[in-house]
Formats: C-alpha cells, sequence, structure tokens
C-alpha cells in the first residue's frame, strides 16, 4: 500500500498543476507527455517480448482516425467512440498479430514498417473516408458524463488520467505471473515453451495491449489536436517511442516515463530550429547506447545503490 | 503393454535429403532409466527434438501413455508431463535461482493466457510453487544459492539448476540432453547421482542422451545405441558395451 500512496501524491500535485503554477504552454507539453508516456508504455510491452514494432503509429493513427470519425459520422458519445476505436485497433492487432509474430527479429520490424505505411497510405489515398493527406480537421472535443472537454486544463487531466492508466496496467502486468511468462519469452524462449507456455499466444495477448494503450493515445491525441493527419503517424512514431524507452531505460516502466519528459518538450523547445531536431537526436541516442545502456532510470538506481553505500560505510 | 511409457514407432526426420533419424522404433517402460548414445550427428538431438515438437517429423509415430503426441506442439507435449532439459546450460539467467525454480512451477498451471480466469489457478500455482521450490531446493543441494542470479552461478550448477527448474514442472518422463557435458569428473558425478535420484526418489523416468560413458552405464537400466539416425542396438549396458557394433561405431573411435 506504501507505493500506491506514494504515486497518488505524486498524481494528485501533478492533477493540480496546472490550475495554480504551470502557465498555458508547459500545460500544452504536459498534455503531450502524458499521451507520449502512454505511447511508450505500449512500446515498452513490445520491448519486454524483443519484439520492437513499427506498427505503431498506425495503430496510434486507427485509434485517432477511428474516434474522430466515430464520433464525426456516427455520432457516437465520446466515451463509446474512444474505447470502441481504441478496442478496434486490438483488434486488428490480433488478427495481424497472429500473422506477424510467428516472425522474429529485424524481420518483424520490416513486416510492421511496411504495414504502418500501408495503412498510412491507406488514410492519404482514402479521401471519402479519412480526408486525404489535409486529413480530418474539425474533430470534436471529447466530453465526460455530458461535459465536454474543451479547455487545456481539461486535456491535461485527461491525458494525465491515460497516462497513470497505462502506467498502472503496465507495471501490474510486470507484476504478476503474466509478466514472468513475458520475461521468460525474451529471456530464454525454448526453456519457457518447454515448461508448457503457449508461447504465441502470450506474444499475441501481449501485441493486443500494446495496440490497445497505442489506439488510446491516439485517439485522444487527435481529439486534442482537433486535426488528424496522416503524417503524424508515419515512421517517426515507433523510433521516437523506442528512443523514448532506451534513454528512459527499458527494463522497468518508469523508463519510458522519464523518456517521454525528457523527448516530448524536445521539438515544443527547438521550434525554431527544426533542423537540428533530428541531429540532437541522433547524438543523444548514440550517447546512450554508448555509455548509459540503461537509460536514466538505470543511472538513477546506479546513483541510489551508490549514495546508500556511502551511507552504510559512514 | 501398460507399463509402456515413450513409444516411438518407425519415426523418421528428413533434413533435405538427409535422414537424421531414419525409420527408429523403441519404448520405454515404466520406471526405467534408458540411455541413449552415439557418435555425434548420430541424431540423439534431433530425437529429443522431435518427440519435444520443437521440430515436425517426417514420417512415423510418437506415443506417449498410450496417446498419439506427433504433431503437437512443444507446450502442448509438456502439458501432458514430458520434459526435456537442454544440451547447454538453459535456465533464466537474469533471475535468482528461487525465482528459477519457482517459474518452472508455476508455468505449468499457466500455459495459454485463458488459464488465467479458471477460479482458483493463480492462488493454487503459486502455494504449489512455493512447497515445490523448497523441497526441490532441498533435494537438489542448491539451497544456500537459492537468493543468486541464475547466470553468475558456475556453469554445472547452471546445469544443476536447468534439470532442478524441469523437475519443477512435476513431469512424468524427463528427457535429459547431455547433462554431464562440460561438468568437470565431480560434478559428472553428482549429476549422475541426481539422475539415479530422480527416478528412484521421484519416481520420474528419464531418457537420458550422454556421452560420458561411465555414467550412462552407471544409472542407466537400458542403452539405445544410435548410428546415423538408426537404432544399432537396444539392450542393458554389459551387453551394449560388448556389442560388435556399438564399439565399431562409437566406443571403438570415441573411447580415449
Amino acid at each position: 500500500m506504501k507505493f500506491v500512496w506514494k504515486y497518488v501524491v505524486i498524481l494528485a500535485l501533478l492533477a493540480v498543476a496546472p490550475f495554480f503554477v504551470l502557465p498555458p504552454f508547459l500545460t500544452h507539453i504536459g498534455v503531450m507527455i502524458g499521451i507520449y508516456t502512454t505511447l511508450a508504455l505500449s512500446m515498452n510491452l513490445m520491448l519486454r517480448i524483443g519484439q520492437i514494432s513499427f506498427a505503431h503509429g498506425a495503430f496510434m493513427g486507427l485509434g485517432a482516425y477511428g474516434s474522430a470519425l466515430m464520433m464525426m459520422r456516427l455520432d457516437l458519445p465520446f466515451t463509446v467512440a474512444f474505447l470502441a476505436a481504441a478496442l478496434g485497433v486490438a483488434l486488428l492487432a490480433l488478427l495481424v498479430g497472429s500473422l506477424f509474430l510467428r516472425i522474429r527479429g529485424v524481420y518483424f520490424v520490416l513486416l510492421t514498417f511496411a504495414f504502418g505505411e500501408i495503412i498510412v497510405l491507406t488514410f492519404i489515398e482514402w479521401v471519402s473516408l479519412f480526408g486525404g493527406s489535409g486529413g480530418l480537421p474539425g474533430v470534436p472535443p471529447p466530453s465526460l458524463f455530458g461535459y465536454a472537454i474543451g479547455s487545456r486544463e481539461g486535456f491535461y487531466l485527461l491525458s494525465l488520467g491515460l497516462a497513470a492508466f497505462a502506467f498502472a496496467l503496465v507495471r501490474t502486468i510486470y507484476g504478476t505471473e503474466l509478466g514472468a511468462v513475458i520475461t521468460s519469452l525474451d529471456e530464454d524462449e525454448a526453456l519457457t515453451r518447454s515448461l508448457g507456455i503457449d508461447s504465441r499466444r502470450y506474444r499475441l495477448l501481449t501485441f493486443c495491449v500494446s495496440a490497445f494503450l497505442a489506439g488510446m493515445g491516439g485517439a485522444l491525441y487527435g481529439h486534442y489536436l482537433t486535426l488528424v493527419t496522416p503524417e503524424d503517424y508515419g515512421f517517426w512514431v515507433p523510433v521516437n517511442l523506442v528512443m523514448m524507452n532506451v534513454i528512459g531505460g527499458i527494463a522497468q516502466p518508469i523508463g519510458a516515463v522519464l523518456g517521454a519528459l525528457l523527448l516530448v518538450p524536445l521539438p515544443e523547445l527547438l521550434r525554431d530550429a527544426k533542423q537540428y531536431q533530428m541531429l540532437l537526436y541522433g547524438i543523444v541516442l548514440i550517447l546512450f547506447l554508448l555509455f548509459m545502456p540503461d537509460g536514466m532510470h538505470g543511472l538513477f538506481s546506479k546513483l541510489k545503490g551508490h549514495l546508500a553505500r556511502r551511507e552504510l560505510s559512514r | 503393454m501398460n507399463d509402456v511409457v515413450l513409444e516411438v514407432a518407425t519415426l523418421t526426420k528428413a533434413f533435405g535429403g538427409v535422414n537424421a533419424i531414419s525409420n527408429l522404433s523403441f519404448e520405454t517402460r515404466r520406471g526405467e532409466i534408458l540411455g541413449v548414445i552415439g557418435p555425434n550427428g548420430s541424431g540423439k538431438t534431433t530425437l529429443f527434438n522431435v518427440i519435444t515438437g520443437v521440430l515436425p517429423a517426417s514420417a512415423g509415430k510418437v506415443r506417449f501413455c498410450g496417446e498419439a503426441i506427433t504433431g503437437l506442439s512443444t507446450d502442448t507435449i509438456s502439458q501432458r508431463g514430458l520434459i526435456r532439459t537442454f544440451q547447454s546450460a538453459t535456465v533464466f539467467k537474469n533471475e535468482t535461482v528461487y525465482e528459477n525454480i519457482r517459474r518452472g512451477s508455476m508455468f505449468g498451471c499457466i500455459g495459454k493466457p485463458s488459464w488465467f480466469f479458471r477460479p482458483g489457478v493463480v492462488a493454487n500455482g503459486k502455494r504449489t510453487a512455493k512447497e515445490t521450490v523448497a523441497e526441490l531446493l532441498e533435494f537438489s543441494g542448491l539451497s544456500d544459492l537459492a537468493t543468486r542470479i541464475a547466470g553468475t552461478l558456475p556453469y554445472g550448477k547452471q546445469k544443476m539448476l536447468g534439470v532442478v527448474i524441469a523437475l519443477a514442472r512435476r513431469p512424468l518422463q524427463l528427457l535429459m540432453d547431455e547433462p554431464a557435458a562440460g561438468l568437470n569428473p565431480t560434478e559428472t558425478v553428482a549429476m549422475g547421482e541426481l539422475v539415479t535420484q530422480i527416478r528412484d526418489k521421484r519416481e520420474i523416468d528419464v531418457v537420458l542422451v550422454e556421452h560420458d560413458m561411465k555414467m550412462v552405464t552407471a544409472v542407466c537400466d537400458r542403452i539405445l545405441a544410435l548410428n546415423y539416425g538408426k537404432a544399432i542396438a537396444i539392450d542393458i549396458p554389459e551387453r551394449i558395451v560388448r556389442h560388435p557394433e556399438v564399439i565399431d561405431a562409437y566406443l571403438g573411435v570415441d573411447h580415449e
């Protein structure tokens, strides 16, 4: 219970922050961090089974288009559209996953990459449904219990809630027997299978849960920007998500949070120097891979251990 | 025929045009330790891979406890109680010895994600796992190492742990792939004793693929000698070591 209270306090402080201390611009960054935390956690699940998915941009996009279209065309309430979009993405992951997940390593990356490109092309070419390269403008704001959430602060709370849900979900998965199975599959698949684990179904389940989170993150992203455009859901989404995990530390879900916290503000702060953004990304990634392979979380753990030892030796 | 446990009938496994296993038939009996010997490349590990469903058979049948298991997946065969160990030390290297054994016990209860919804599965599985770990740590003499990370153990202990993980799964029959490979003489003796105890104290049947002839002849009730995927002989150790074809194919060449 101690650990739950810690998170409740952090969450409460974060929740009231925009109303007291955060200027609007930082509140906006907070919304983006919440969304990307959800997406990075979704990628963390894939990294846990050792299969980097490049389909996650498409999953995010399908969530965004799905939720927006269901509200705009079918007049469904936000909660229904939002959940149906995410569930739809999970269902699609179930279908394609049962084929794709038979394949491992770089071939899986390529396969999911091709899938992602096909989906983005569909967004562009199917103009009557997805609006072409101009995208879908005028995505309606979410509403909860009859209240429309149009304000930045409202989105901030939604985004924070979603990130908290994703974090709790992923942490719970890792903390239970399901997590032990998933970790085992990556550590030694032959041994895990010989102990009676149906590896295909567990990989498929992980893929679906991961896609579900990506769909939710995407859906909220679309409603927040009020415009859903195909280029937002391409190749760079999974690249960013993997980077967030590497920089934050892939061993723990908190690493995905740290990664989002560090990487999301960068493009916003570097708006005037956009051409240097990718260069900076590249340099940061190389430095982390070479010198801090366990990411920021790994660094913090080491520092903590170091301090504890110094404390002891006194 | 009630005491037949594993029955391999006219089994063939072809890679391209080469038969790694060729028309092989044998059976194991309840309470038996069957040794499988043969020169490198004679099809011993392939035999295990085909029996446990890692590789599909080209022809022939495998029956376990009277039921056909040919064509079933590895995890399904494992769920039936036929568990293998691996030639190299195969453990969850980043986990403690305790956690390794616990997973061995637990994973049997949660073979598919849907099994989580069976009432009491996780709670009962956890309780059983706790007992199993305690009992097996004692049985294997790994108690002192329970909190060590498996990957940091000496190779011999890791191989021992590999066997214990499989035992935690509560097999009816254990297929052991060269448990003594890479072990020093003392560790080999200890491994031989462990194999005997697995049968005597835990009443688990064993099929033992092994190169160490001293260990095989000491612990096995019968030995199956393979060459080029074919059975040369299956007999008690005393007769196998004098069998002219076995000496020719294996002992004569490989024996220092």
